[in-house]
């Protein structure tokens, strides 16, 4: 009697489970279906951490693209970064064979044996932002970090007339794309501008606090210190606050990779001197533009992968002045597509 | 085993008998946590494009991304049995996985098969490793398992760092994915099938075995426990280990099925796999834990996670639907313990 | 000084016997120098008002404390215990208030939980459990006290209170070869409950193993006690056969009458 009751009131309580994950389930799923047309193609996209603003900004530039061309985008990523977790749901979605797949891997090499056997079946797959060890996908878009550090040691320059002593507040000693971000810079500097010294490169780990702490500690040891660069946004708004606590505003320019909401309204207020951002709408949009014209061909069999590395995508050094001009837009990074 | 052999009194009558057997498993509550997991694989499967979710590459894909969960779920579910907790699993999949891939890439030259066979040793001895430290730190210095596991959690993952830099470790040979982690044994993932093996371990040994008793007796009464004259010391530890060789196995799936370390990913792992112990109907309060619960759990998760990839909907939902289930889980089975009269184990209901 | 009642006339050496033990915490003298005998068959009664020593005797005769100075026997032989795991070696055991058993296990499991049967051969190494044997072993002693379960293969959260303490007398003369202290055996249960229990520690001691009984419950452990040991400030009082012995004598013997009475 007594485990009859028991198993009944378990039955209603998981019922409603059932019952409310169903109409959340049909119910999203049915505003997402597709508007008709002649040839719609379904495309999935994959990336690191579907709450990022890069990746949302991304997102945005393949939604607008996806439409444009007509196909239907399925947009999946893990909630945080994590290999598994984005290898998983790549997997996961090749399973819907979708007619072509765009991945922004965060992991050079782990994706390499699965796109190649996606690509072996006959499935298209493009890289946004990121690049695998091997060339196995159909093509790479992502910006010319180098060129990149480059404009931004020439801006640096000009905004310090070649003197001057600069700080660098990075990511992690090892890790190569945030080492990228820094090392093309030190070199040009180097080169072409040796009347900037470089401090020692600090490291953050994308932490506000330590960024904080960390350049507070350089404007006290380092008086002659008129330059500051934070390799991304969050490190960007730690710096900027232990600027402003030393009252150094006037007399130090803070630099910083990547143009977060955060960052954009910090250049506007002139905490930030200087942004050099890349741009993930438009690899989305190049991202998903490149299978679509690949569909349309209509081949058959293997896709051949791309001799080149990759296709740059446009990056585009940010200050006060030109921020606000349209040319500028795709370039910052969005919290919502709207 | 003859589970009904014998009894204080003598047989009921077959239909009782029988009816008692369905009651069995209604109350069990792997049951429905089982019913919700077929209810969503239809669901999953009716709304995918195509049915796609019912086909054989989709249950492929299912069984291989449950592996490392259903075997974090086990070693938890073992330590809640014996009343403890470990939260630092993610940490230490991390650093199994960095130690045993420095092992076998330093290894590389001396051929690939020993390579990665002294790679996987490697993984679970420094799995079983990090699991011997909790449990000494446990026993032998008096911290809770919370905090004791929180310690390591964070001893873990520094450690890890320092040994990649932060930055994932690769260039793993080639076979380390064909021929374990992208192998497919009759029709099942190798990794899967690795992971099912050790749960029936698991499995087998709580029910069948001293140890088994041994362990929910820790949960259940540890005061019992010691003046039982059990080695409850002893007995943790090797707990702890045990659980910590099935972490270093994730470890080394990890890396296998990747081709790459996961520096930066398993920070919830742990978590997830008390939730997926608890939606099962393991209690926190030690004594208790359905293993087949358990996996049923954790195949929740994993459910969710590919479904709702395969319907097309944002992976956020997956979180949502989860911590759902568990708290409905973990209410459900509070509500089940008051009936029966045992919130705090004070209240002893007189049967008449 | 009080008498000892049954010493004389007894083949058998006592399942424990103390002499002159002594027990202080701190400034608290808690034991001033207690003797007393346990023999097998027998229910001692130890009665004693509050903080008269008669827990903190019970922890000295099962290990938990070790006195300070005095003798301890067990079975004949002299002693020092350290631990509840020595003196379960000795052959005694204790039944404790709060019972200690693990509810979330079967009766079964309780009734042999550290003194496991495995089965023979391989399965047996890799530590499988004889259930089956277990069970008829646990269902023979359980018949044997006359305590009626709905089955052992229940778990102990599912029994009353009166059916745990039975199950944990069960577990102790399981696994006793020779005496049983038991903590208030029915301090938390109802009338009826506390008949099974009184009934169930006359069946104990019938099997011939000595059971000291500790408590506050003057009428039934008189019903049930074969000799009545009172503890007054840390020293026997009153060590007599409770046949003939009326309440009275007792309360007395507590509160402090007795020493004037005797002495």
């Amino acid at each position: 009697m007594r485990m009859r009751t028991r198993g009944a009131q378990r039955l209603t309580g998981l019922a409603g489970i059932a019952a409310l994950t169903a109409v959340a389930i049909t119910g999203c799923g049915s505003s997402s279906s597709s508007s008709g047309g002649s040839k719609s193609y379904s495309i999935a996209a994959v990336v690191a951490d579907a709450a990022d603003p890069y990746y949302v900004s991304m997102q945005c530039g393949a939604e607008q693209e996806a439409k444009r061309s007509g196909a239907k985008l399925n947009w999946q990523g893990p909630a945080a970064v994590d290999t598994a977790k984005e290898v998983s749901a790549l997997n996961t979605v090749s399973i819907t064979k979708p007619d072509g797949i765009m991945i922004s891997p965060f992991s050079p090499t782990a994706f390499v044996a699965p796109v190649q056997r996606i690509m072996k079946a006959g499935t298209p797959v493009t890289l946004a932002d990121g690049e695998l060890s091997q060339k196995v996908a159909y093509r790479t878009f992502h910006a010319d970090i180098n060129a990149a550090g480059a404009a931004l040691a020439q801006r640096m320059a000009s905004a310090l007339g070649a003197h001057g002593t600069l700080g660098i507040v990075a990511q992690d000693p090892g890790d190569p794309l945030d080492g990228n971000r820094y090392a093309a810079l030190i070199k040009v500097l180097e080169a072409k501008y040796p009347g900037i010294t470089v401090l020692p490169v600090q490291y953050a780990n994308v932490s506000t606090a330590r960024s904080a702490s960390i350049a507070a500690g350089l404007l006290r040891a380092h008086p002659e210190l008129n330059v500051l660069y934070a390799t991304n946004g969050p490190q960007a708004a730690g710096v900027a606050s232990a600027i402003a606590a030393a009252k150094r505003q006037g007399s130090v320019k803070l630099f910083a990779f990547d143009a977060t909401p955060q960052e954009v309204s910090q250049l506007k207020s002139g905490a930030i001197d200087t942004l050099v951002a890349q741009s993930p709408f438009l690899e989305g949009q190049q991202g998903v533009r490149a299978l679509v014209s690949y569909l349309k061909q209509g081949t058959s069999g293997p896709v051949p992968a791309a001799t080149e590395a990759y296709v740059p995508t446009p990056f585009k050094v940010l200050t006060k002045d030109n921020v606000e001009a349209p040319a500028s837009k795709p370039f910052l990074y969005l919290s919502s597509c709207s | 085993m003859a589970e009904h052999a014998v009894s204080s009194r003598p047989a009921a009558p077959e239909r009782g008998e029988r009816r008692a057997v369905l009651q069995r498993v209604a109350g069990h509550p792997a049951f429905w946590i089982a019913l919700i997991d077929v209810a969503l694989i239809l669901i999953f499967g009716l709304l995918s494009p195509n049915n796609v979710f019912w086909t054989l590459g989709s249950f492929q894909n299912l069984a291989v991304d449950s592996a490392e969960a259903l075997l974090l779920t086990t070693g938890v579910a073992l330590l809640l049995g014996a009343g403890e907790f470990d939260i630092s699993q993610g940490a230490n999949v991390v650093l199994s996985s960095v130690i045993g891939g420095k092992v076998m890439l330093a290894l590389g030259s001396a051929g690939t098969l020993p390579a990665i066979l002294l790679g996987a040793l490697t993984c679970v001895a420094c799995g079983a490793g990090m699991g011997a430290v909790n449990g000494i730190v446990v026993t032998k210095l008096g911290v809770n398992s919370l905090v004791a596991t929180l310690g390591t959690l964070g001893i873990a993952t520094g450690a890890a760092d320092l040994i990649t830099n932060g930055s994932d470790l690769a260039g793993f040979p080639l076979q380390l994915q064909s021929a374990f982690g992208s192998r497919v044994v009759l029709g099942v993932p190798l990794p899967a099938l690795v992971a099912l093996a050790l749960f029936g371990v698991a499995w087998l040994v709580l029910r069948f075995t001293r140890s088994g008793v041994r362990i929910l007796a820790l949960g259940s009464s540890r005061e019992s426990a010691v003046r039982s004259g059990l080695r409850v010391d002893r007995l943790l530890i090797v707990l702890f280990l045990l659980t910590g060789a099935l972490v270093g196995v994730a470890g080394f799936i990890d890396i296998s099925r990747f081709g790459t370390t996961n520096v930066s990913g398993h920070q919830t792992d742990a978590l997830a796999s008390i939730g997926a112990a608890v939606i099962g109907g393991a209690s926190l309060w030690g004594g208790r834990v359905p293993l087949l619960g358990a996996l049923f759990g954790a195949l929740l998760a994993v459910i969710l996670q590919d479904g709702l990839v395969v319907v097309g909907l944002s992976p956020f939902f997956q979180l949502i639907a989860t911590g759902v289930v568990l708290i409905a889980a973990v209410h459900l089975d509070q509500q089940r313990r008051q009936r029966s009269g045992r919130p705090g184990r004070v209240r002893a209901r007189l049967r008449s | 000084m009080p008498t000892s009642a049954s010493i004389e006339g007894r083949d058998e050496p006592a399942v424990i016997r103390a002499r002159g033990l002594i027990k202080t915490f701190g400034h608290v003298a808690a034991l001033q120098g207690v003797d007393l005998e346990l023999y097998g068959g027998e229910v001692v009664a130890l009665l004693g008002d509050n903080g008269a020593g008669k827990s903190t005797l019970t922890k000295c005769l099962c290990g938990v404390y070790q006195p300070d100075a005095g003798e301890l026997e067990l079975a004949g032989r002299p002693v020092q215990l350290r631990s509840i795991r020595d003196a379960e070696a000795y052959g005694i055991s204790v039944v404790y208030q709060d019972l200690a058993l693990a509810p979330d296990l079967t009766v079964l499991e309780n009734i042999f939980l550290g003194h496991e049967l495995l089965r023979t051969g391989l399965l047996g190494r890799a530590g499988a459990l004889a259930r089956g044997e277990m069970a008829q072993r646990a269902d023979a002693a359980l018949q044997a006290l006359g305590i009626d379960l709905p089955s052992v293969r229940i778990p102990v959260s599912e029994l009353s209170g009166g059916q745990r303490q039975a199950v944990a007398i069960a577990r102790a003369t399981m696994w006793t070869r020779a005496g049983i202290l038991m903590d208030e055996p029915t301090a938390a249960l109802g009338t009826r409950q506390s008949d099974i229990v009184a009934n169930l520690i006359t069946a104990t001691a019938a099997r011939g193993l000595g059971v000291m009984v500790i408590s506050h419950d003057l009428p039934r452990v008189m019903e049930i006690a074969t000799r009545v040991i009172v503890l007054r400030h840390g020293r026997v009082v009153l060590d007599t056969p409770a046949q003939g012995l009326s309440r009275r004598d007792v309360v007395d013997a507590m509160v402090g009458y007795a020493e004037e009475v005797h002495g």
